[in-house]
């Protein structure tokens, strides 16, 4: 079964797409706790196309589609602006960060850290990412 | 959408955090916890018991906050969190590198330790 949300580049929408990926994870046998971390994965993705690659503005969007598996969930992000592959993103140490007092900087890691597959896919002026978790 | 209270007791400044922080929210927490930073200032417990969602934009806010906080000799504690945000802190290792408890009186004890 796939759902699809669209939202405009507004870090508000946020937490539309929290909901989404929660409703469309609900009835599968995944705990809270393991429906909460996928719910995040998605959301860090979301917030750093919105932030990142689409500068906040309100005039992008983006797509969100989800897709139940027997063995796996699949989430797609369509970010049609400049991009940032995740598959690239060396993972920060955290004592450093802690050190430069810097307040961002570990939303990818998190992502690495839930999802099972990411993949990076050039799509018409953008790009898809998609998130892969075995279940 | 979050909402954060803060007032001081026992000289400790006590915040609330209920709702979700996010990349949106995180800077109302951001600038409560800044408020209440400072040398000669009461240690700061936070009540996370409300704190129904967390995301990176939280987390980097209390790691930005771990140095100067060390340099001040204030300390920092958060409690009664739930199982879906203790994961998350739990996922990075930020466990270990904050203090986190589960009840308001194992709070109390660990700041009135010399």
């Amino acid at each position: 079964m796939k759902n699809k949300l669209q939202i405009s580049c507004n870090r508000q929408n946020l937490k539309n797409v929290r909901e989404f990926i929660a409703r469309s994870l609900d009835g599968t046998k995944l705990s809270g706790v393991e429906i909460n971390s996928l719910v995040l994965a998605v959301d860090e993705v979301c917030a750093n196309v919105i932030i990142h690659s689409n500068k906040c503005n309100e005039n992008e969007k983006l797509e969100v589609f989800t897709e139940l598996k027997e063995n796996e969930v699949i989430f797609e992000v369509i970010d049609n602006g400049r991009g940032y592959d995740l598959r690239k993103h060396e993972a920060p140490n955290l004592k450093e960060i802690v050190k430069s007092k810097r307040k961002g900087g570990v939303g990818l890691l998190l992502v690495q850290k839930i999802m099972d597959e990411i993949d990076f896919i050039p799509y018409n002026k953008g790009h898809i990412i998609r998130l892969i978790k075995h279940i | 959408m979050v909402k954060i209270e803060s007032g001081t007791a026992d000289n400790i400044v006590w915040i609330k955090i209920d709702g979700e922080v996010d990349a949106s929210s995180s800077i109302q927490l951001d600038e409560s916890l800044h408020e209440h930073l400072g040398k000669d200032k009461p240690a700061i417990a936070v009540d996370c018991a409300h704190l129904s969602y967390i995301s990176s934009a939280g987390l980097g806010v209390f790691m930005s906050y771990i140095e100067d906080l060390k340099v001040n000799g204030q300390k920092m504690v958060l409690y009664a969190m739930n199982e879906k945000v203790f994961n998350v802190f739990k996922m990075l290792g930020l466990d270990q590198l904050m203090n986190i408890f589960d009840t308001k009186d194992q709070v109390i004890e660990f700041l009135n330790e010399k």
